[in-house]
């Protein structure tokens, strides 16, 4: 196996101390999406093609030729009848027949070898995809906390504290403000009721003042 | 006239139902005929005929017969009843519709409508109508309550603009809201319409008596107490604990809870807590008789209620009709009822009344919001050690209701208001959200187009189709 293939029980897929040691500094939120982002790129490179798996598979394509050619050394060019005897009577001829065994005992092999390989790269790839999806599962699961029960109620808490504090100022001010409007008003009406009737006492003193006036005429004359 | 009258009606609990029932029928002696429409997912409905209403007739139907009713046997008058409660939601879309008379229980109607919308994901919807009723407020403010995180904002943000804009006449209860309301809509006709409830003829003395031997409540008690539904906006708790605070300033003080408790407010351990087990009862449910009979019981009545959605509180206007010293918190729309300040046992400033001729003429007792705490138990000591005192508040209380809240009184403004209503032209509903008044018919094209069928004739009928 190359180094460079992630293996599935890659200590970060686990809660390893970076992880603890960084979730010292982090909220929840900020380690989850960290962990996303790793198994993100672990995913990635789990999804490349695997070198393991290839050399595997070019060395297996390689037994089979090598199989193929002691079978038919000519590469199964037609020949004729006595041609077709004397290529059995080869094959039944005793190192002819170890040589095939060898080579087919060694291909088996190689076929054996590069489907573990295929199986472990497989099993790579989908532990990487269940560590991907626990990733993207504990976003989610932080996403819907950040407006969920237990994180909303403080804030419902404040804002209803903010807004009760302010709003029973404003119905006490307000309360004010109509009582005062409502004495203006009444001020207002008695103003211009005392205007009148000064004017009205105006008018009066003066008529009272012409009648006293003339009363006092005579006599002077 | 013939009147569709859109309300809750009982066994619905809620005051306006309760007003409803009391109402109609006094309307319905007095010529007119009137359908009452109501929310048939809550009630259990008779099946009526096709007939049209008949003077002196109440029937009470569903609301979706009012449509064809109405286009069959035209009504001249639509009465909607509003209120800020989930028990509205049914009229809501007939309030848009059919220009009427709707009458304001309430006229903060913010979490009636984002109950109606919000609730039921019609966010969109929500924020296009907040946005069109607050102009001046910044749209995000929409988002608390698309959060469900409105509760006290709502209070700020009455929501009532699509009310007053598509009546012909708008009437509310509370004076108060009358004046605010013409401040704010110059151009839309509004009146008062009196709020009449209350015991006119009920023998307070004998009845509580009655009442105090029924529950074991010493007859020489001094009695607080606190009606109707005992919730957070109440400050039932802050009443228990000024209670308990009052108690060796008022000798055999009692404290009667009538009403179903809010379970979050833990009120039986508060009491338990604080050793009033003894001087505390509670009545938890009680119908209309027993409920005037327990406040006949009661020598002050709490009614606390705050915030507020600017209505006139029906135990309140019943604890007047008892002749019952109450005490209540002073709000702006309130400000026109005559009432004493606890800390100076005179009229509340500023006012033009300031002889101690006003100060007699006191109908309530009225608490600081800034200053509750201290208020509150400067009022429950006085009321409760003075007798005189209660009973001139009593007198007042019971002459302001003789004046402005009896059922005749009532009655009477709404004849007078339904007249006017139907002279005022019907607003156009120009410039409204479109989810306000939306097109009538688009369901039955959408259903029409799914099914694939050939729709010719009914697009021929649909075609301009509109109500009324």
């Amino acid at each position: 196996m190359s180094s460079d293939v992630v293996k599935y029980h890659y200590a970060s897929m686990a809660d390893d101390p970076s992880d603890v040691a960084a979730g010292r500094g982090e909220s929840e939120r900020e380690h989850n999406e960290r962990r996303y982002v790793a198994a993100l790129t672990a995913m990635d490179i789990a999804a490349e093609p695997s070198p393991t798996v290839a050399a595997s598979l070019a060395a297996a394509a390689q037994d089979i030729a090598r199989l193929n050619a002691i079978w038919q050394p000519d590469g199964g060019v037609s020949r004729g009848l006595f041609g077709r005897i004397a290529a059995e009577l080869g094959r039944l001829m005793p190192w002819r027949r170890r040589r095939l065994l060898g080579a087919l005992i060694a291909a088996v092999n190689r076929n054996a070898d590069a489907t573990r390989t295929l199986a472990d790269a497989t099993q790579n790839f989908q532990s990487h995809v269940i560590w991907y999806a626990q990733a993207i599962t504990a976003i989610a699961i932080s996403r819907r906390g950040q407006i969920g029960p237990h994180d909303i109620e403080p804030l419902h808490k404040a804002i209803n504290a903010l807004g009760t504090d302010w709003l029973s100022r404003w119905e006490s001010l307000t309360a004010r403000e109509v009582r005062s409007d409502t004495r203006m008003d009444a001020l207002t009406r008695a103003y211009e009721e005392l205007k009148a009737q000064t004017a009205l006492a105006e008018a009066r003193a003066a008529v009272l003042k012409q009648a006293i006036d003339a009363l006092h005429a005579p006599e002077d004359l | 006239m013939r009147l569709a009258w859109f309300s809750p009606w009982p066994p619905q609990r809620s005051g306006v139902a309760g007003r409803s029932a009391e109402l109609v029928p006094i309307l319905a002696a007095r010529g007119y005929a009137i359908d009452v429409f109501v929310d048939a997912s809550r009630l259990k409905l008779p099946q009526l005929g096709d007939e049209p209403p008949e003077p002196g007739r109440v029937r009470v139907m569903t609301a979706h017969d009012f449509v064809w009713r109405h286009r069959r046997y035209p009504y001249d008058l639509p009465v909607y009843q509003i209120g800020n409660s989930h028990l509205h939601r049914f009229a809501w879309a007939y309030l848009f519709r059919y220009p009427g008379l709707p009458v304001l229980h309430d006229a903060r109607l913010h979490h009636a409508r984002a109950e109606a919308l919000v609730t039921r994901g019609r966010v969109r919807d929500y924020r296009a109508e907040f946005a069109w009723n607050h102009p001046d407020v910044p749209p995000a403010a929409a988002e608390f309550a698309a959060l469900g995180l409105g509760d006290i904002l709502y209070y700020q943000w009455p929501m009532i603009r699509g009310v007053v804009e598509s009546a012909r006449l708008l009437a509310a209860h509370s004076r108060g809201v009358v004046s605010w309301l013409t401040r704010q809509f110059p151009d839309r006709p509004i009146e008062h319409i009196a709020l009449g409830e209350g015991a006119a003829n009920l023998d307070g003395a004998a009845a509580g008596a009655a009442f105090r031997a029924a529950h074991r409540i010493p007859p020489d008690a001094v009695v607080y107490g606190v009606h109707g539904g005992l919730t957070a906006e109440k400050h039932v708790r802050e009443v228990v604990a000024a209670f308990a605070d009052i108690r060796p300033a008022v000798p055999g003080a009692h404290l009667l809870l009538v009403g179903a408790a809010d379970p979050w407010l833990d009120l039986e351990d508060q009491i338990a807590s604080l050793g009033l087990n003894a001087a505390v009862s509670r009545i938890v449910t009680a119908d209309d008789e027993t409920f005037d009979r327990s406040m006949a019981a009661c020598d002050i009545t709490l009614n606390l209620r705050w915030p507020t959605a600017l209505e006139t509180s029906g135990p309140w206007v019943r604890s007047l009709a008892m002749g019952r010293a109450t005490v209540i918190i002073d709000t702006a729309h309130q400000a026109h009822v005559p009432s004493l300040d606890p800390r100076t046992w005179r009229r509340h400033a500023p006012s033009s009344a300031v002889t101690e001729e006003d100060d007699r003429r006191g109908v309530t007792v009225a608490l600081d919001l800034h200053d509750r705490q201290f208020s509150l138990r400067l009022a429950m000591t006085r009321l409760g050690t003075d007798a005189a005192l209660r009973d001139a508040i009593g007198s007042e209380a019971r002459r302001w209701w003789e004046r402005e809240h009896t059922v005749e009184r009532m009655a009477a403004d709404y004849e007078r208001a339904m007249a006017r209503a139907v002279r005022e032209p019907a607003p156009t509903g120009a410039g409204w959200p479109s989810h306000m008044r939306p097109d009538p018919a688009a369901h039955t094209r959408a259903l029409v187009e799914a099914s694939r069928v050939d729709g010719g004739l009914i697009a021929d009928r649909l075609a301009g189709f509109d109500f009324p």
